[in-house]
């Protein structure tokens, strides 16, 4: 069964970057709301078992959308990754309090982001092959 | 030269939807599942809206932000002669900023070379004493008779430790097609 992976972000740049990386696997599904109040409806409705969460945002932002989202019984466990340029500490510890699980600062890192997706949904079937010495060294601009 | 806007925009849309699906090709051949083609794809396709819906300076903005970790810049235009500084975006800039590339704008005439993005580092130097200006990075536009346009990147994001490889490859893909793209929304 694929693990269903929910991206809220008002930035265009953002979700195709976050869905691009993850349809490469095939064990994931990506759903994207574009702020934080369709990122609310959507997590109801489709029940994810990853948010990757944007703070700044219209109509509602992260941090406000992550306490609605822990409000309901059947997401109080869902995973919730903030992502956001907003580093400071201040922010990080109020997206603790909201009941955020992680915190990762934009732009986004390819290991760390790939370390937290394999922390809260397991290692993909697909890494190893992904990762076999045939494909290494493309990963360079010519 | 061709001057009609809405061929200019279709020529610049088709390159891009051209390097966009290259891409995506390469993205898909890479191991790494964030490398800088998925990042070179991401910013394309932001840019090819960005030039149907007519918002390339917004389209701008967020890709800076989102994929170089920078909210602070500029984008000015400079006209030949006089000199006079003209704002088409000024994102997270105090007055004063803004008042320092007013009364510099000579000087930044003289450094936009179009295709060739500057990255005021150590070790590339900074002869013109751009970085004094606060300026980390100047992405050329366009230079015509009768004015210069650049993207002018202030200060990155307290997380970023500087530019790396990957933020060269995306201020190069801006320096081609923003300056284009535009045009081609001014005289549209």
């Amino acid at each position: 069964m694929k693990a269903k992976v929910l991206l809220v972000d008002d930035s265009s740049t953002a979700l195709l970057l976050g869905e691009t990386a993850f349809k490469r696997h095939t064990t994931y599904q990506v759903v994207t709301a574009r702020d934080g109040e369709e990122g609310v409806q959507k997590a109801l409705a489709e029940l994810p078992d990853l948010i990757l969460l944007d703070v700044v945002m219209p109509k509602m932002d992260g941090f406000a959308a992550c306490r609605e989202i822990r409000k309901h019984d059947g997401l109080r466990r869902v995973p919730i990754v903030m992502v956001t340029s907003r580093g400071e500490p201040a922010n990080v510890q109020t997206g603790y309090q909201c009941g955020c699980n992680a915190y990762l600062t934009k732009p986004i890192n390819a290991g760390e982001l790939l370390e937290i997706v394999r922390l809260f949904l397991g290692p993909d079937e697909q890494e190893s092959h992904a990762s076999s010495p045939s494909s290494a060294g493309e990963d360079k601009v010519e | 030269m061709n001057n009609d806007p809405q061929s200019g925009s279709r020529a610049v849309a088709g390159s891009m939807e051209a390097s966009s699906a290259e891409f995506l090709k390469r993205a898909a051949a890479c191991p790494s599942d964030l490398s800088v083609w998925t990042k070179l794809y991401a910013a394309s396709q932001t840019m090819l809206s960005a030039v149907r819906t007519q918002r390339v300076v917004p389209a701008l903005t967020e890709i800076c932000a989102n994929l170089v970790g920078c909210e602070e810049l500029a984008i000015v235009e400079i006209e030949r002669g006089s000199n006079g500084v003209h704002f088409l975006s000024a994102e997270g800039l105090t007055p004063a900023h803004r008042e320092v590339l007013i009364q510099n704008a000579r000087q930044l005439e003289s450094q936009i070379d179009p295709g060739n993005v500057r990255i005021l580092v150590a070790e590339e130097g900074d002869p013109d004493n751009l970085g004094s200006l606060g300026i980390s990075a100047l992405v050329p536009l366009w230079k015509d008779e009768r004015s210069s346009c650049a993207m002018l990147l202030f200060q990155l994001l307290p997380q970023r430790n500087g530019f790396d490889a990957e933020d060269r490859e995306i201020l190069q893909l801006l320096t081609i097609y923003a300056g284009p793209c535009l045009r081609s929304q001014k005289r549209g």
